[in-house]
């Protein structure tokens, strides 16, 4: 089935659930709420009237200061018989929990557990939620924007000080500047 | 209905009523040579059978993703290189290919067929390491060093059109960097020439060698369900019996132009995966043959001065092209806003960029779907079952870059 036929088959199932629609560069971007994220899924994962969206080929999130402080997470759909791929978003508030979809694709249990390093995003009912690039230690959450990256600087010779001290990467030039300012540097 | 090794192992353990005896866990890895990287894994034995496995990932995480968010496009190029290192090119194309799709820039013909061959030669170059270090690990080393000795012909010819021998940088947003030495063509024939000797040569020492048949055949099966659970793509769907290939689906830089075959086995196991990249080497070589033929002169970036820096000629001549380089080098090249995802078929499956941009000159978001995370993944499904000689056949019959799963 076609994305365009199954978005009409999704709303005629769920009525008005979508909270935002797009199209761009001929790829479809669905915005759903939290409480019928997993309903939503499981219906397009579906073969017969869903669209058959069987593999969730990425998960993933993007994150936002403005206008809150919020992250993105996004469901990249992917239809095996006919090549066809949907994209769903949903936005979490810091510190909010989302479902989780692991009872629909087992492979996503890897990367809700980089969504929750990275960006700090809870799963419920995930089977075992913890760091999974970082070190199990680790403070903070790393692909927030009000992360700040930091430079170390390499000691090439035993005892001789760098002459350049750490400090924090600037961001010449960027246009869109929201979080330059401010970024204290992570204590060790 | 037939049942595989493993599946028969995990029976005989709880029929014998065996597993409450003593469990041992063992750590195999990060720093084991057999796990291509710095790959650990948590096995929970049961005698010689693995009863349970868990792979622990992060000993090579750069937080590449993060540092792109502050680097302007041109800068990312040498970023995203470095994460499948075994096939920088392909890391190139999908990032040049993205921000080129939400551009809308157009590339030029030559440079198209030049990245094809680029694409594939480094196709060859990783499948040649893989079948090396596999062959390695169940003790042939001969085949070991007929593999390094060709992909060394291939870094060959990297180093001379870009100076780089694992990572040709030659990508730009818009084409290539420059143009190919004339001698290119000449060494790239040559090649040709002497690879089909090599892969018949690979072909007799493995395809029907017992040890080879009787290490990989009905090993780490991996079949079209699981893939679909655990989004595992190139070889290993291959190996599934499913045609799933980018370069058909959805084609990029020209691949509809090319004739050549998607080879799929459809057992599912270590064996049919071997046979998928033997096989894919052939194709990558036809393609690459294909790929001179159509090679005809030209420019080999767009002319569009927004996105690719002037002529080295024209700065001494033109003041407009003295600010656009001026622009292009200090603040660089500004995409619409938009996100976009775009992929292409790496050596290891589909490598996918999600480029989020905010209108600035840097990228909001980049995020790097690679394929070899998922058969990192996979590994925990399919190990338990498996005696712990066949773990090592299992780990390579995937192919993993940790370069590429950590990121």
């Amino acid at each position: 089935m076609k994305t365009i036929e199954a978005v009409k088959s999704l709303k005629a199932k769920f009525g008005d659930v979508l909270v935002s629609e797009l199209l761009f560069m001929g790829e479809t971007t669905l915005e759903v709420a939290k409480d019928n994220l997993k309903a939503i899924l499981g219906f397009l994962k579906k073969n017969a009237d869903g669209g058959g969206f069987e593999v969730l080929m990425d998960l993933t999130g993007v994150d936002y200061l403005e206008p809150t402080k919020r992250t993105k997470v996004v469901y990249w759909l992917h239809n095996p018989e006919n090549y066809e791929r949907i994209r769903i978003v949903i936005f979490a508030a810091r510190g909010e929990s989302l479902p989780t979809v692991t009872d629909l694709w087992e492979g996503a249990d890897w990367f809700e557990r980089e969504l929750y390093d990275l960006f700090g995003i809870g799963f419920d009912g995930h089977p075992d939620l913890k760091r999974i690039l970082m070190p199990d230690d680790w403070v903070g959450h790393p692909l927030l924007r009000d992360y700040a990256l930091t430079e170390e600087p390499v000691e090439f010779k035993h005892g001789v000080k760098p002459k350049v001290p750490s400090q924090i990467i600037p961001h010449v030039g960027r246009v869109i500047t929201s979080w330059d300012s401010g970024v204290t540097r992570r204590s060790p | 209905m037939t049942i595989s090794k493993a599946a028969q192992n995990l029976i005989n353990i709880q029929s014998s009523g065996d597993i409450s005896g003593e469990i041992m866990e063992l750590n195999l890895g990060p720093q084991h040579p057999s796990t291509h990287g710095v790959l650990r894994l948590k096995l929970h034995l049961n005698g010689e059978v693995v009863i349970s496995a868990e792979p622990v990932i992060g000993y090579l995480h750069t937080g590449i993703e993060k540092e792109c968010e502050t680097r302007t496009y041109h800068q990312i190029f040498t970023l995203v290189d470095r994460l499948d290192y075994l096939s920088g090119p392909a890391e190139e194309e999908v990032f040049a290919g993205t921000v080129e799709r939400l551009m809308n820039i157009t590339v030029p013909e030559r440079a198209q067929t030049i990245r094809v061959i680029l694409l594939e030669l480094s196709r060859i170059s990783s499948h040649l390491i893989w079948v090396g270090t596999s062959a390695l690990e169940l003790n042939m080393s001969s085949v070991f060093m007929y593999c390094f000795a060709e992909r060394e012909k291939i870094l060959d010819l990297f180093e001379e059109i870009s100076g780089a021998r694992m990572f040709p940088s030659l990508w730009r947003i818009g084409g290539l960097a420059r143009d190919l030495n004339p001698d290119f063509e000449e060494h790239l024939k040559d090649f040709l020439r002497d690879f089909p000797k090599l892969w018949k040569d690979l072909d007799d020492l493995l395809t029907d060698n017992y040890v080879w048949n009787t290490r990989l055949k009905d090993v780490a099966i991996i079949d079209e369900e699981l893939c679909k659970q655990y989004m595992c793509t190139g070889p290993v769907i291959r190996g599934a019996g499913v045609p799933y290939d980018i370069r058909k689906i959805y084609p990029y830089s020209g691949y509809e132009n090319y004739q050549f075959d998607v080879p799929t086995y459809p057992e599912g196991d270590a064996y049919a995966r071997y046979m998928v990249r033997m096989e894919e080497m052939q194709q990558s070589a036809s393609i690459v043959q294909q790929g001179l033929a159509r090679l005809k002169p030209g420019p080999v970036i767009t002319d569009d001065r927004k996105v690719a820096l002037p002529p080295r000629r024209e700065l001494a001549r033109s003041m407009e092209a003295v600010i656009h380089q001026f622009k292009l080098v200090s603040e660089g090249l500004h995409p619409p806003v938009g996100e976009i995802y775009h992929c292409v078929e790496s050596a290891r499956g589909e490598l996918g960029n999600y480029l989020v941009s905010d209108g600035s000159n840097k990228p909001q978001r980049l995020r790097v779907r690679s394929p070899s995370f998922s058969h990192v993944e996979v590994l925990k499904k399919i190990l338990p079952g498996h005696i712990l000689s066949d773990v090592v056949v299992a780990i390579a019959s995937v192919d993993p870059i940790l370069g590429d799963v950590d990121r």
